[in-house]
C-alpha cells in the first residue's frame, strides 16, 4: 500500500510538473472593428445609426429566423453608396464571439470577420473557404448545417452558432434595416 | 487527510491560475453529455467524489481520479484514469458490513489511502446535439480494481461497461439536458469467493448557462446492482444469481439501490474548467441482505456525495 504522505507528495509533484509549463492567453483578438471595416468595406465612408429593436421587431426576427435575439441594441453603420456594416456577438460554448458582418444594399451577405474568439477549439470557422459559403445568401432561405452550409468536424458548435447568427441578421435586415431612412 | 486536501487544493489552484477548455467537460458530477474531444486534443482531469456519512458514526470516502483524454478522431475519444481510494471512518454501527468489520468493530476506525485500480474507456459520437435532432454517443470501458471500494480489502475485479449518452439542447445550446445510462458487468474474485454483479447506473442532468462562463445545474443519479455470490461453488440460498457468460445471461435479484439528486455548478475559462455538486440520497433500499434504514441504503450508499472536478486543456 502507498504511504499517505508519499502519495500526497507524488500526486502534488506530478500535478505540478504536468500543469506548470503550459500557458496560453485567454481570449484572442484577431481584428479591431476598424480593421474589420477596412477588410470588408475598404475606405468607404460609413455612418453609425442607432438601432434599438422594439419588442415587436425582436419577436418578428425570432419568429422568422428561429434564433433568439439576445441584445436589442445593435451596432450598425450605413455604408455610403449602399450596404451595411454590423458589429455583433455570436454565442459560443462559454462566452460570446465578437464578429463583424457586411451586407450589400440588397440584403445579401458580403462577408464577415471574427474579431475576438474566446474558445480553445473551433477557430477553423475563420477559414476563408468556409466563410465564403455565406456570400450572397439572404433571408429567402433558412441556412442549416449539412444543407446549404458545410460543417467543420471538431468545430460544430461554432459553425452552428455562426450560421444561426447570420440567419438572425438576414431577417434583421429584411424586417428592420432595409426600412431605415 | 489534511495533506490530501492540500494536494487537491494545490492542483486546483494551479489549474485556476493557469489559463490553458472545451469539449467533453463535465457539467455535472456523474452525468455526461455526448461531446467527444476534437482530433489530436488532450485534456487532463482531476476529480474527487467524496462520499459522506452512513446512517451512523462518521464516514468519509474520497474517490480521487486523475484522468487523461485524447481525441483519436473528432468522433472518437479515448480516456484512461486511475483510482485513488481514501477511507476515513469510525463509529459505524454493527450490521453495516463490511464497513463495520473493517473499523475493527465498535470503537475502532479505519483510515487508509490506496491505489484502487484503473479504467480505460472509449466514447464514439453518432449524432451531434448542435446539428442533429439530438446528441447520441456510445461508450465502452474496461476497469480493473485491486481494491474493494467498501472495505479497502484486496480483490481482483474486472469490469466491462457499456454507456449510452443522450443530449438535447435548447435556447441556443445554453440549456442542456442529458441522460446517460450505464450497465456494468463486474467479476470479483477473492479466495474461495466469486462475485458476479450487474450494476445499473443511470445519471441525468440539466444545466443552464446563466451568464458567460457560468452553468448551474441539477443532477439525478440512480445506482443499483444485481449481485450473486458464489462461495466455493455454491450460491446463496434463495437468491437468483446474475450471470453474464456468453451462453448464459440472466439478471439476478437486486441487492441494493440508491437514488440521489442535487445541484451542480460549473465554471469554464478558455482552457480550464471546474465543477462542483452535492447529491443527496433521497431514496434507497434493496434486498433483506442489504443494510437499509428509513427508506435509504447505507452499505453501498451514503447520505451525500460531494463532487469536485477540474479539467485542463492542452492545445
Amino acid at each position: 500500500m502507498i504511504n499517505r504522505r508519499k502519495f500526497s507528495q507524488l500526486l502534488g509533484l506530478t500535478a505540478s510538473s504536468v500543469l506548470f509549463p503550459a500557458f496560453v492567453v485567454n481570449a484572442k483578438s484577431y481584428l479591431t472593428s476598424q480593421q474589420a471595416k477596412q477588410l470588408l468595406w475598404e475606405d468607404k465612408t460609413m455612418t453609425q445609426i442607432a438601432v434599438e429593436l422594439t419588442q415587436d421587431q425582436v419577436k418578428a426576427i425570432q419568429s422568422a429566423s428561429d434564433v433568439r435575439v439576445r441584445n436589442p441594441n445593435m451596432q450598425v453603420w450605413k455604408v455610403e453608396g449602399g450596404g451595411w456594416f454590423i458589429i455583433d456577438q455570436i454565442i459560443g460554448k462559454h462566452e460570446n464571439i465578437d464578429m463583424a458582418f457586411a451586407y450589400h444594399a440588397d440584403g445579401t451577405v458580403k462577408g464577415f470577420e471574427i474579431l475576438t474568439y474566446r474558445e480553445t477549439y473551433g477557430f477553423e470557422v475563420n477559414n476563408p473557404k468556409w466563410r465564403m459559403q455565406f456570400h450572397g445568401k439572404n433571408h429567402s432561405q433558412h441556412l442549416k448545417l449539412d444543407h446549404q452550409i458545410k460543417n467543420i468536424s471538431g468545430a460544430t458548435l461554432s459553425c452552428r452558432h455562426i450560421t444561426d447568427g447570420i440567419n438572425r441578421l438576414n431577417h434583421t435586415w429584411n424586417l428592420v434595416l432595409q426600412h431605415l431612412g | 487527510m489534511r495533506s490530501k486536501c492540500l494536494v487537491v487544493a494545490g492542483a486546483g489552484v494551479m489549474l485556476l491560475a493557469s489559463p490553458l477548455t472545451y469539449a467533453e467537460e463535465n457539467l455535472w458530477i456523474y452525468a455526461k453529455g455526448t461531446d467527444t474531444r476534437p482530433k489530436g486534443s488532450v485534456e487532463l482531469k482531476l476529480s474527487d467524489t467524496i462520499r459522506v456519512d452512513k446512517d451512523s458514526g462518521s464516514y468519509r470516502f474520497h474517490d480521487i481520479r486523475p484522468e487523461i483524454e485524447y481525441g483519436i478522431t473528432d468522433k472518437l475519444t479515448i480516456g484512461a484514469e486511475i483510482m485513488i481510494f481514501d477511507h476515513n471512518y469510525s463509529g459505524i454501527e454493527a450490521g453495516n458490513d463490511p464497513v463495520h468489520e473493517t473499523q475493527e468493530a465498535n470503537g475502532g476506525s479505519f483510515n487508509k489511502t490506496q491505489y484502487g485500480g484503473f479504467e480505460i474507456a472509449l466514447k464514439y459520437n453518432i449524432l451531434s446535439p448542435y446539428k442533429d435532432f439530438m446528441g447520441f454517443s456510445v461508450g465502452l470501458g474496461y476497469e480493473n480494481r485491486d481494491i474493494y471500494r467498501l472495505d479497502g480489502s484486496e480483490t481482483d475485479q474486472d469490469s466491462f461497461t457499456t454507456t449510452l449518452f443522450f443530449q438535447k439542447n435548447f435556447l441556443d445550446d445554453t440549456l442542456v439536458f442529458v441522460l446517460s445510462p450505464k450497465v456494468e458487468f463486474e467479476r470479483r474474485k477473492t479466495p474461495g469467493v466469486l462475485e458476479e454483479e450487474i450494476s445499473l447506473d443511470i445519471s441525468a442532468g440539466v444545466s443552464y448557462r446563466f451568464k458567460p462562463k457560468w452553468f448551474v445545474g441539477l443532477e439525478f443519479r440512480h445506482q443499483s446492482d444485481y449481485l450473486s455470490v458464489d462461495e466455493n461453488g455454491e450460491f446463496e440460498e434463495g437468491v437468483k444469481p446474475s450471470s453474464f457468460d456468453l451462453t448464459d445471461f440472466s439478471v439476478g435479484d437486486q441487492f441494493q439501490r440508491g437514488n440521489y439528486i442535487g445541484p451542480t455548478l460549473h465554471y469554464a475559462e478558455k482552457n480550464w474548467w471546474v465543477t462542483t455538486g452535492l447529491l443527496y440520497q433521497y431514496n434507497g433500499g434493496g434486498s433483506s441482505r442489504a443494510f437499509n434504514k428509513d427508506g435509504k441504503n447505507f452499505d453501498e450508499h451514503e447520505k451525500f456525495h460531494i463532487g469536485f472536478a477540474l479539467g485542463y486543456e492542452f492545445q
